[in-house]
């Protein structure tokens, strides 16, 4: 006789009408492959955990987003955020796709140009400019980005010592609307410091004023924010205009669009309430185009959105290293990916999905990363089924900030592949091993000799 | 062709204990309705207590449905897998977090042959409590000011233009006064904790509370109005008894409502009255609120109302209504069964 | 534990406490042979005889669910 397929026994407690988030109902889908590479071969060949990218949802997430402001405003430009993902293949996939590059230290301005990106199609944000990073980006014709009085001085400076004229924009912060206000970038608009910054550099005729640049936050879910920033950069664009007849030539709106990760403590999805594209391209171009420019000199729309870009192609495979009960009964599952790889489990209910299908028996589980370390939770809370251990998990959505702020803590760094438009996997980065990380270690000579005595009690 | 097929309509909002829904007490006007005589309403409920589902002579039929942070493709297949049993005409919902889905699934629950009546996204997230300043200043009205917020470090140094008191409130529910900085970390945690971020401090303005429940037609007009006093509240800010007054100024001022923001479906909109006759909305709940059977007892059949519209038909707007008229809440001890907790735990129908 | 009232689609109600559970297949089989009386490894064998599973596996997940029922004050 067959035998039938065997489910782990279960039992829970009914709660009788208790409000909770959860309802009736709910299923965790198994992800099995990506572009259609099973998960199982991936890290039967890779290793576990494993960092996989989807080349082909980078390149469709582009083309959307790309679409969606290009058929709302004539003149769009997207620079790739290198902080969000600075993985060298990754922004080379952007830089075919037509983004230029955005970066914010002298590092990522120097992967820039080794990724073949020519110095005036980098624009260089950030407080910390060394004095050095002005003079090559004032060299290179990088667009540098002026976020303080003291960055203005210094490159003014710089100018009695060079022959190229720096091409600056300035970074301005401004009331949106939105809570909190950043303040602490740039140039404040409503107290009139921005205009005082703005006069400085007309005044000296030193450098070219080419753009203004606003950054209002980060994952700003509603779309009219940027609609207030942008008819507020436009109104200074067209005073710089009348006052010295100087037309600016872009308006950078920055970044901060929302992905489809839902935030840790919101109440509905992120995959229902983000704004899309459309939505947001919709408030900055509509504010674009009602600022009265004249129609033959549009200023070129900059954008330098990372994280809504990128989220999506990235996943996080990993395996199951134990299940246990804690001592109130709830089911804990303990896995290889640790918060030193998913940085973003900090702000994200990470979704999380077994690798293969499993009976849907889901169960209050928190899942909890390797590390010997209280804060190393993945999620709290979550609905998920009985995995055994050795069995595999894919978490989504973690293109953004975690292959840029990962630590390399307690354990090495996995690979990191990319699936190709043709379904083929390559290694963009390899598995660190110690030989690397001790690489860069020095130990001096009077530690050298390391003698353990062979008896005992000595 | 046979018979007219009978009527389909689904009911949220079951929940009828001390934070009450609105569903049975809809569920009430339109069995209460001359025109509807043969219709099936069908409860759809997220809790396996919500008394709605047990009241047999009322709701035909019950399902557990999941909460809709379980995100709209998840609540919409099982939408979808009770329609596939009920053939649905209409849903009315009732329950703010999920009309949301409602309104972003509007068009595809129509070509699967389920009407809903609801307002447009935009102003149903205009009127937000976390964007209500905003919106009184965009369509004239006297608001509070009201600000989100997501960090409780911000209660020590409140935002400009704030002092206490204040209100806090949750982003859909709850709502508490507080008058220092203890009590307002106190309830912070209390509401987000429930209902997640960000929480809602609003100036706190002195007068009378009084509030309407209203109807709209989507076009701009107001097909019902009627004003209420709350004579007693529960500590959770519930209205347990209240009564239909006469206030021109309040029914005035829905009315403007409708005019500006061509909302579609009901509403209830609380109103502090100043001494000296200002009208501050404090909140607009984007649905019915649970005490609107005070108006069908008044002389305003709003779900009925409702009903027809989402049916498509056109609806006279009623004026007239029995000023004095009085809801007085009570509770009930209905008998039920272990056998059909079990029916509704396990199947998730009943 | 005799008391239990063991429905066929996996309601378990306690009639002494008037807590309800729910269980599935190999729960429900697990409490009703525990209710008959008999001892955990004609229980496991009785899985093992029913079900694809190997013994390992089987005696832990009994174990995990009798510490289960200690939790809920079932056993």
């Amino acid at each position: 006789m067959m035998k039938k397929p065997y489910i782990k026994p279960s039992i829970s407690k009914i709660v009788e009408g208790m409000p909770s988030k959860f309802g009736f109902r709910e299923m965790v889908d198994p992800i099995t492959e990506i572009d259609g590479i099973p998960v199982e071969e991936l890290i039967k060949k890779y290793g576990s955990p494993l960092f996989v990218i989807s080349e082909r949802t980078i390149r469709e997430v582009y083309r959307q987003a790309y679409m969606a402001f290009s058929t709302r405003y004539p003149k769009v430009q997207f620079a790739w955020s290198y902080k969000t993902n600075y993985l060298d293949a990754v922004c080379r996939v952007y830089h075919q796709e037509g983004a230029w590059a955005e970066v914010v230290s002298g590092f990522e301005y120097d992967k820039a140009l080794r990724n073949g990106v020519p110095g005036d199609k980098i624009i260089f944000n950030g407080p910390d400019k060394t004095r050095e990073d002005l003079a090559k980006a004032i060299k290179n014709r990088s667009l540098i980005h002026i976020d303080h009085f003291d960055e203005l001085y210094t490159i003014l400076s710089l100018t009695s010592e060079l022959e190229e004229r720096p091409q600056v924009a300035i970074r301005i912060n401004m009331d949106t609307g939105i809570y909190p206000q950043w303040d602490r970038f740039g140039f404040n608009y409503e107290n009139g410091e921005a205009w005082t910054a703005i006069t400085r550099i007309m005044m000296s005729d030193k450098m070219d004023l080419v753009g203004l640049h606003t950054h209002i936050g980060t994952y700003i879910m509603s779309p009219k924010p940027y609609g207030v920033a942008a008819s507020k950069l436009a109104r200074l664009a067209k005073q710089v205009e009348e006052k010295w007849g100087h037309r600016i030539g872009y308006i950078d709106i920055g970044g901060g669009f929302a992905s489809k990760n839902t935030l840790r403590g919101a109440y509905l999805s992120g995959k229902d309430t983000t704004p899309s594209f459309e939505q947001y391209a919709d408030a900055i171009s509509q504010a674009l185009i009602e600022a009265g420019f004249d129609s033959y000199n549009l200023p070129v729309l900059f954008l330098e959105t990372g994280r809504a870009l990128i989220d999506d192609a990235g996943y996080l495979l990993g395996t199951v290293i134990a299940n246990k009960r804690l001592a109130d009964g709830k089911r804990a599952m303990i896995i290889d990916i640790g918060v030193n790889l998913l940085f973003t489990a900090f702000w994200y209910e990470h979704e999380l999905h077994p690798a293969k299908p499993v009976p849907q028996y889901l169960e209050d589980t928190t899942v909890y990363g390797p590390l010997c370390m209280n804060i190393d939770v993945i999620r709290t809370n979550v609905k998920f089924p009985m995995l055994e251990p050795g069995d595999h998990v894919v978490i989504k959505r973690v293109g953004a900030y975690n292959m840029t702020q990962w630590l390399q803590f307690i354990n090495l760094r996995p690979y990191v592949v990319m699936i190709d438009m043709k379904g083929e996997v390559h290694v963009i980065r390899e598995r660190e091993t110690l030989e690397y990380l001790t690489s860069v270690e020095k130990v001096p000579e009077h530690l050298q000799d390391i003698e353990f005595s062979d008896k005992e009690g000595n | 062709m046979g018979d007219k097929k009978q009527l389909v309509v689904g009911i949220t909002g079951l929940n009828n204990h001390d934070n009450p829904g609105p569903g049975v007490p809809i569920i009430r006007g339109i069995r209460e309705s001359e025109r509807f005589r043969d219709v099936r309403i069908v409860g759809l409920a997220y809790e396996n207590l919500e008394p709605g589902i047990y009241m047999r002579d009322l709701v035909d039929k019950a399902y557990l449905v999941p909460y809709p942070s379980s995100g709209s493709d998840v609540y919409i297949s099982r939408i979808l897998e009770i329609h596939a049993k009920e053939n649905f005409d209409v849903i009315i919902p009732n329950f703010d977090a999920e009309l949301y889905i409602f309104i972003a699934n509007k068009d595809f629950l129509k070509q699967q042959g389920i009407s809903v009546f609801v307002p447009e996204l935009d102003v149903f997230e205009e009127r937000h409590k976390a964007n209500l300043y905003e919106f009184g200043q965009k369509y004239g009205f006297l608001v509070p000011k009201t600000k989100a917020i997501t960090d409780v470090k911000d209660l020590a140094f409140l935002p400009e233009g704030f002092s206490y008191p204040i209100w806090i409130k949750g982003k859909y529910y709850e709502a508490y006064p507080a008058y220092d900085y203890h009590q307002a970390v106190h309830y912070f945690n209390k509401i987000a904790a429930k209902w997640g971020l960000p929480i809602i401090i609003q100036e706190y303005v002195k007068g009378t509370e009084v509030n309407a429940v209203a109807l709209g037609d989507g076009k701009g007009n107001m097909v019902a109005c009627v004003p209420m006093r709350k004579q007693y509240i529960t500590d959770k800010g519930k209205a347990w008894a209240g009564i239909a007054i006469k206030d021109d100024n309040l029914v005035k001022l829905a009315e403007d409502f409708f005019r500006k923001t061509k909302w579609a479906g009901g509403i209830e909109l609380e109103v502090i009255k100043t001494n000296d006759e200002r009208y501050y909305i404090i909140e607009i709940n984007p649905r019915l609120p649970a005490w609107v059977y005070l108006a069908v007892g008044a002389g305003q059949n709003i779900p009925e109302a409702l009903l027809r519209l989402a049916l498509g038909e056109d609806v006279e707007p009623m004026r007239d209504f029995k000023v004095g008229t009085m809801f007085i809440r009570y509770s009930y001890d209905l008998i039920g069964h272990i056998s059909d907790f079990e029916k509704i735990n396990i199947y998730g129908e009943l | 534990m005799r008391d239990l009232a063991i429905s066929k689609n996996g309601f378990v109600f306690n009639p002494s406490t008037g807590e309800s559970f729910r269980t599935n297949e190999v729960g429900r089989l697990i409490l009703e042979m525990l209710q008959e009386g008999r001892p955990n490894e004609e229980i496991v064998e009785r899985i093992l005889e029913e079900y694809d599973v190997s013994k390992e596996e089987a005696e832990r997940d009994l174990l995990d669910f009798l510490n289960m029922l200690k939790f809920y004050n079932l056993l």
